[in-house]
């Protein structure tokens, strides 16, 4: 019986409202075919989603757009601070410190630890 | 081994390269920052690189004593250098360099900017060459 809600479950989700929609378009553009194709397929949900979705009484599809969202906003900020932001820091030096002609066209920045 | 490579780099690509060293002791090296210190200390009586070179051939003796000693060996003297190290007169500076280095997300040492572009870890010479030959070809 609860195989057929949920086989019934996904149908319906399958109609879902606009806004889902753009958001699966949302995040195909983020993350390539991945969640969009998991998506919207009764057999793709997984044991747990279904679970989840059974016990809370929402459609599993809920949950999909809820990781969409989140894994987007994540990349968003992934993108907007990455942890190497070499250019935003401004450089200063001992001269004492520094070798070789200061009009060289290439200069090596060597951070190290004597120990 | 990295500071063999720089110093045959710095050979070959003679007038073309800078180098410049930044402080980045990392916390858990209880003896780093005295030596980053020292060496500094060492700089204002014009032998940071004499120093500099003697730090990494001893490593890890840092201890005050041989820090003195290493000192005096390259003709320091020996009473300046001691007050230089126990007033701890560039700590603040030392301390400036991690700061710059947290910013830039530096915490593995060595590592390295090379017009800007990082290049991290005991990179080989050869790797070293071809990051040094790719910025030179961008700036003409």
């Amino acid at each position: 019986m609860g195989e057929k809600d949920d086989a019934q479950r996904d149908a319906d989700d399958q109609v879902g409202p606009r806004w889902v929609r753009s958001k699966d378009v949302l995040n195909q553009g983020f993350h390539g075919t991945s969640l969009p194709v998991a998506m919207g397929t009764a057999a793709s949900y997984s044991r747990s989603v279904k679970c989840l979705s059974r016990c809370a009484g929402r459609p599993s599809r809920v949950y999909y757009s809820w990781i969409g969202v989140t894994l987007s906003l994540l990349t968003l900020i992934v993108l907007a601070f990455p942890p190497h932001a070499f250019a935003q820091v401004e450089l200063t030096w001992s001269p004492s410190m520094v070798k070789g002609p200061s009009g060289a066209p290439v200069t090596i920045i060597e951070f190290s630890d004597y120990q | 081994m990295v500071q063999r490579s720089l110093a045959k780099l710095f050979e070959e690509y003679e007038g073309r390269i800078r180098l410049v060293f930044k402080d980045r002791p990392l916390s858990m090296h209880t003896l780093a920052r005295p030596a980053h210190e020292a060496a500094r200390c060492a700089g204002a009586s014009g032998k940071y690189w004499p120093y500099h070179d003697r730090l990494f051939a001893e490593q890890p003796k840092f201890r005050r004593g041989d820090l003195l000693a290493y000192a005096s060996e390259l003709g320091l003297d020996p009473d300046a250098f001691a007050r230089c190290l126990d007033e701890r007169r560039f700590a603040a500076d030392v301390e400036r360099d991690i700061e710059q280095a947290q910013a830039l997300g530096i915490n593995s040492t060595p590592t390295f900017l090379i017009n800007g572009r990082p290049v991290i870890g005991a990179t080989s010479i050869e790797e070293f060459r071809v990051a040094i030959d790719r910025a030179l070809q961008e700036r003409r």
